[in-house]
Parts: C-alpha cells; structure tokens; sequence
C-alpha cells in the first residue's frame, strides 16, 4: 500500500486547533531526542505480508508476531515518563482535562472523540485499529502508510517508537503526516452532541462549536470555586450556587447531590410518588401538574382542532386516537395554519415592500431634485426663479400606522423597525428640503436687493442731477441780477439769456433767434440746445453757466 | 476511573460488539461480563496429536493503558481444562510469547488476534515438552507474568 500523500503543513479550518496541537512539530520535536536516543537497534523489519494496512483483520500474520529477538529490550522509564510530560497531558486531558472556552466562560469538559455516537454506521475501514473507533485527527505514517488517530499513535509510540501494524521504526518528526482526506471524510460524518440530554446532531467538524459554545447541557465548571465537580452549562448559573452540596431529599430524607434531584427522583426515591386520581399511574408529587396538563391519558382534553369546530371533548388518549383517525376537521384546521402561516409571510413581505417604496421615493426625490437644480442653474443666466413646491410628502406616516393597527404587522418590533425607517426617509427628505429653501430664499435675497441697490443707485444719481440744475438755475439767477444792478454789459447772448428771467422753460420773446430755436426744440433736448448752440463750458463748481444735462 | 480506563473500557466494549457477532472457529467466550477480566476457551482444529480434543482455558486480564499495554494472558487448570504442552508454556499457565511482551506487543492486536496466535502456535509446536528449567520456575516465581523478563529464543516457533 502506497503511503499517503498527504500535504505537509498549513491546515485548516475550525475545530483542528486540538488536532494541531497534538501533531505540531514542536510537541514532537519536544521529546523526539528521548526517543532517538533510545532507538533500539533494530533494522527495519519486514512488513507482514498479508496485512492491509487500516484495518488488521483478525490474522496477525505469525512471522512478525513470533519475531524472537535476541535479547530484552527495556526502555529507561526516564525516556517514557518524559515523553508522557510532554505529550501525556494532551492525551489525557482527552478525557478529564478542561479548556477555557473564547467567550471567558467557565471551562467545560472536553470531548472525547472516542465515546461519539455517530448518526450512521461508519465503514469499518475508517476506524483507527488502536481504539477501534472512527479516526480522530488521524495521522499516517509516511513509510507505511498506516493510519491512527494521533492520540492512538502517540501513546503507542510513547511505549515503542515503530508502526503498531508492521512494527517499522517511527521517527515523530519525520515520519508522521496529517491524513487530510481522511480527516475530512471523517469530519462530514454526522454525530451525537455527547452531552447528555442534548440531542443534537450535526457534521463532527462543527460539533466541539456546538458543544462548547451553544450546548445547554455541556458539562461546565461548578460555578462554585471551591467545588470542582461539573454541572450542565443550564444549570450552572452563579446565582443558583453549587448543586453538588448534599440536601435531604424532600421525600425520603436520602442526602442527595442538588444535581441529581431529579434523577434520584426517577430512579431511588421511594415514597415520592402519588397516585395520579385518572389514571392510576405513580408520579413524583411535584410533577403531577406537568403530567396532568401534558401526559394523563385520561384527563379530559379537547380535540386540538377545536378551533376549528371540533367540539370533541374526551380523555387524551381518546382524544389522541381521534386525531389520529383523523378528525374530519384536520383539513379545516390545517388549511386555517396554513393560511395564519401565509399571513405572516405577507406580513413580513408587506414590511419589506414598505421600506422598498421608502427607499424608491427617496431615490427619485433624489433625482428630481438633480433635474430641478440642473434647470435652475441654466435659469440663473435669464435671471429668472423656477417656481418651487417643496416636497414635503409625510402621507407615509399615517399610512404606516394604519397598516399596523389594521394588523398587517405582527410584532411590535416589526412596526418599530419599519418605523424607524421611514422615520429616517423623512428626516432625509426634510434636511434636502431645508437645504433647497435655504439656497433659495438667500438667492431671492440676493436678487431682490441686488434690484433695490441698483434703484437707489438709481435715484442717488438723479437727485444729484437735480441738485447741480438748481445750483446753476440759482448761479444763473445770481448773474443776472447782479448784470442788472451794474447795469451793464449788453450783447452778450448770456446776459440776453438772464435777462429773460429763468431757465429754458421760462424765457420770454424779447430775446433773439437763439432763444427761439431754444424753445422750438423738445424739453428733454434742452441739454443737447445748450450744448450745441453755446460753445459755454460746463463749470465744475456749478458756477458754470451751462447747465448740467440730464 | 483512571483517565486510560475509559479508554480501556470503551475499547473493549468494541471488541466484545464485535465477539458477539462471532469469533473465528475453535475459540468461544466463557465470560466476559467486566472490563477487567475475561475468560476464554480454544481448541486446536488440526490434528496435532499433542492437542486433538482438548480444549484450553485462557485467562486475559487488561489494564488501564489496554490496548497501548498487553493485556496479561495466561492458561487457567481446571479439571475439564488442562494447560497445553508447548516449549513455551510453563506448567503453571504462563505463556512465554513476545507477542504478549511489552515488546512485541501492538496495540493494533487484540484479544482475537492473540487467541489465535495462540492457536497457531499450538499447531505448529511438534514438541512434547515443558521449558527448560519448568520446575524451577514454577516452583520460585512469584512475579507477575508480564514483570518476567523472557528471554526470546527461539524463532522457530
């Protein structure tokens, strides 16, 4: 048989770290010197020739099991107790040693692989010769091909370092590998959670998970510290104390473990028992109720499609035989299940969807609001305002509320989570909606006063204007009068001007073809008149005896 | 219970699943009740002269470290159930096997396979004689059968 080819390093996966343990090389390397060192000195032997390899049948071929050597071999016990220090305490915490648990809980004892019940026969060529069980981590020896669960091997291989089968010298380091397949192979089969009262089954690779995580029956430390016996994990909580301190049993005075009340109950006890009054069975007194409301098989109970019309009312065993027969309201009730059992599909669905449309509406409120912000931008240019309608849609609410007082959502935290949800849709709705208003309203602002400034810009100017014409009306009028009181100059056209006594507006005939072509033209034209008709400069001090234009 | 007792025990109960199923012609179970000791019947089939219609009583007593250590096998004298004549059985019952050693041990053995390595070996024994130095020993060993340091000999049987 060709030896296994298994892969050298770098396993795997969860519930191994036990199995690595075991054959790390570090832990082999730890005590290989010792076994070196005591290597017989002994030659390869023949491998038996009829032998295959996994499973020694019943014949152990002669010619290795009638092998004389020629002398005693003895191993120092010092070799031996040294490997068992090293190796010993993985292969006996095997059965009472205890590991602490990840989550820091008590320690709970460990599996043993050896004791599983697997859910199916396993083939009889997966099991370790030594033990005679299913492989656990199993390990092949490289030279033989042989394969036993690594605590098997090891022990044997404390005691004489050669293959079990065919007595080949071993080398720990470098003659034992991982069988991988095998492992694997073995690690699908489906096993027994081994706690009892714990029923349990699942693929042996998830099972130490099971057992040590979730197992309600797992055997744990005693909560107590001084005590150091173990108690199911369901019933090892703190405030519950020591079970194993001895207490009188309340009916027949035996000192008993608080932990096995209730088996001593099931199997010592005497004097325990009533009578039950219907059906003439013993039970323990303070099971009577349990056994009344759920085992007697003659109290009176109704048909369990009484919901749905049955009015059977009999003994349970009656009762029981009757829905076996099967009561003719099975289809009724069993169509009334199934239609409870859809509701509460739909119910669930009914939330989904709920959340579905939230999301959907804040998806296209989202791009609505893309689109509008886009138009807005190109509108900015015309200077004109898109009209906005904020969105501010809470119609979800109600409607939410509704659904649940109308019952569509069973559970009150279904309704709070849906809530929840929509809740926080709508709070995004209103920050977006706030935000838009914002934008807006400080953009109206700024266009609105933007028109303000420009008017009152506006009017500044013009009240200007109108200041500087009635500074040069006032300069003109001063002029004239001050000509008159000297009584002067003549032939100017700007005293003929003046002496017409006011502005354009005003002036009178007496003066020549200027001031009559001055009146001919338009009143707003009167600056261009001026302008063109008197080469008079503009004063900057408004003394000018032009007037400013409008 | 010692931590290997369990192991022990739980290997034994295979094995006794496994006898119950059948054992192999010429050997028969007579107790096997407990984890520690068991008692077994065998016959030689062939037509050995030295063993024809006799039939053997053996003893096997396991302890803690079964299968990793040999269990302890030795022939019981009763009056329906004589111990055998072989070069390597002592007049009391004590069996000078190195299978039964700690060195030839295996732990792949068990208690099939040793019954019928020992039937073997009554068949091909030709020898109608006790061990040198049987009296002596019987006489003088107070020594437990697997403290007694053989000396393995001979290889031809």
């Amino acid at each position: 048989m060709p030896p296994l080819n298994a892969p050298e390093e770098g396993v795997p996966a969860a519930g191994l770290a036990s199995w690595q343990q075991d054959n790390s090389s570090t832990s082999y390397a730890s005590y290989a010197p010792n076994m070196l060192s005591e290597l017989p000195e002994l030659g390869p032997l023949p491998e038996t020739p009829t032998s295959s390899p996994p499973a020694p049948g019943p014949l152990l071929s002669p010619p290795a099991s009638f092998m004389r050597t020629t002398r005693p071999r003895r191993f120092s016990n010092i070799s031996i107790s040294s490997v068992a220090a090293t190796v010993g305490s993985e292969t006996q915490s095997a059965c009472v040693g205890s590991t602490r648990d990840l989550t820091g809980r008590s320690p709970v004892l460990l599996i043993n692989y050896q004791e599983l019940q697997y859910e199916s026969e396993v083939d009889k060529s997966l099991e370790c010769p030594i033990c005679r069980t299913p492989f656990h981590a199993p390990i092949t020896t490289k030279p033989c091909g042989h394969t036993f669960c690594s605590e098997c091997l090891l022990r044997a291989h404390q005691l004489r370092p050669v293959c079990p089968i065919d007595r080949r010298p071993l080398d720990v380091e470098r003659d034992f590998c991982k069988a991988r397949v095998i492992h694997d192979q073995l690690d699908r089969l489906r096993v027994k959670c081994p706690s009892q009262g714990c029923g349990h089954v699942c693929a042996r690779e998830l099972l130490a998970v099971h057992y040590e995580r979730y197992c309600e029956y797992t055997p744990v430390l005693c909560p107590d510290n001084s005590c150091d016996l173990w108690i199911a994990r369901q019933d090892a909580a703190p405030d519950k104390g020591c079970l194993h301190k001895y207490t009188p049993c309340q009916y027949c005075s035996k000192q008993v473990m608080k932990a096995g009340l209730e088996e001593h109950y099931d199997r010592e006890c005497s004097g325990n028992t009533v009578k039950c009054a219907q059906c003439d069975s013993s039970v323990v007194q303070h099971r009577m109720e349990n056994h009344v409301a759920n085992d007697c098989p003659s109290t009176v109970v109704l048909c369990k499609w009484n919901k749905y019309g049955c009015g059977k009312s009999a003994p349970r065993h009656d009762v029981q035989a009757h829905e076996k027969k099967p009561c003719i309201y099975q289809a009724i009730g069993r169509l009334a299940q199934d239609r409870e059992d859809d509701r509460l599909i739909i119910s669930e669905l009914k939330v989904r969807l709920s959340a579905a449309e939230g999301r959907l509406r804040v998806a296209e409120q989202e791009k609505t609001e893309r689109r509008e912000r886009k138009r807005r931008q190109a509108g900015n240019t015309n200077n004109t305002m898109p009209p906005f309608v904020p969105d501010l849609n809470l119609s979800n609410s109600p409607r939410a509320a509704a659904s649940y007082n109308n019952g569509t959502l069973d559970s009150p935290e279904d309704y709070m989570l849906a809530q929840f949800e929509r809740m926080e849709t709508q709070m995004e709705d209103l920050r977006k909606n706030i935000h838009e208003l914002d934008g807006l309203h400080s953009m109206r602002l700024l266009n609105d006063t933007m028109r303000l400034n420009e008017q009152i810009a506006e009017l500044g100017s013009k009240v200007g204007v109108i200041g500087m014409h009635t500074t040069w009306l006032m300069n003109v009028q001063r002029q004239s009068r001050g000509q008159q009181r000297a009584g002067g100059v003549v032939g100017s056209p700007l005293s003929s001007l003046a002496s017409s006594s006011g502005g354009p507006g005003t002036t009178n005939s007496a003066t020549g073809s200027v001031t009559n072509a001055a009146r001919n033209a338009p009143d707003n034209e009167g600056g261009r008149y001026y302008n063109s008709s008197l080469p008079l400069r503009r004063n900057s001090d408004g003394r000018g005896e032009n007037p400013p234009r409008l | 219970m010692a931590p290997g007792a369990q192991f022990a025990a739980k290997r034994l109960g295979k094995e006794l699943t496994k006898i119950s199923k059948g054992l192999p012609a010429g050997i028969v179970l007579v107790q096997g009740d407990n984890f520690e000791e068991w008692l077994l019947d065998i016959q030689v089939l062939d037509s050995n002269p030295l063993y024809m219609g006799q039939t053997y009583r053996l003893k096997f007593k396991f302890g803690s470290s079964y299968p990793i250590e040999p269990p302890e096998v030795v022939f019981v004298k009763l009056p329906d159930r004589p111990i055998p004549i072989h070069p390597h059985i002592y007049s009391n019952g004590i069996i000078c096997l190195d299978l039964l050693g700690q060195q030839g041990w295996s732990p792949v053995q068990n208690v099939e396979s040793v019954c019928m390595s020992l039937q073997s070996m009554l068949t091909g024994n030709t020898k109608n004689e006790r061990p040198p130095g049987d009296e002596e020993f019987v006489r003088g060993n107070r020594l437990r059968p697997k403290d007694i340091d053989f000396y393995y000999h001979d290889n031809n049987v």
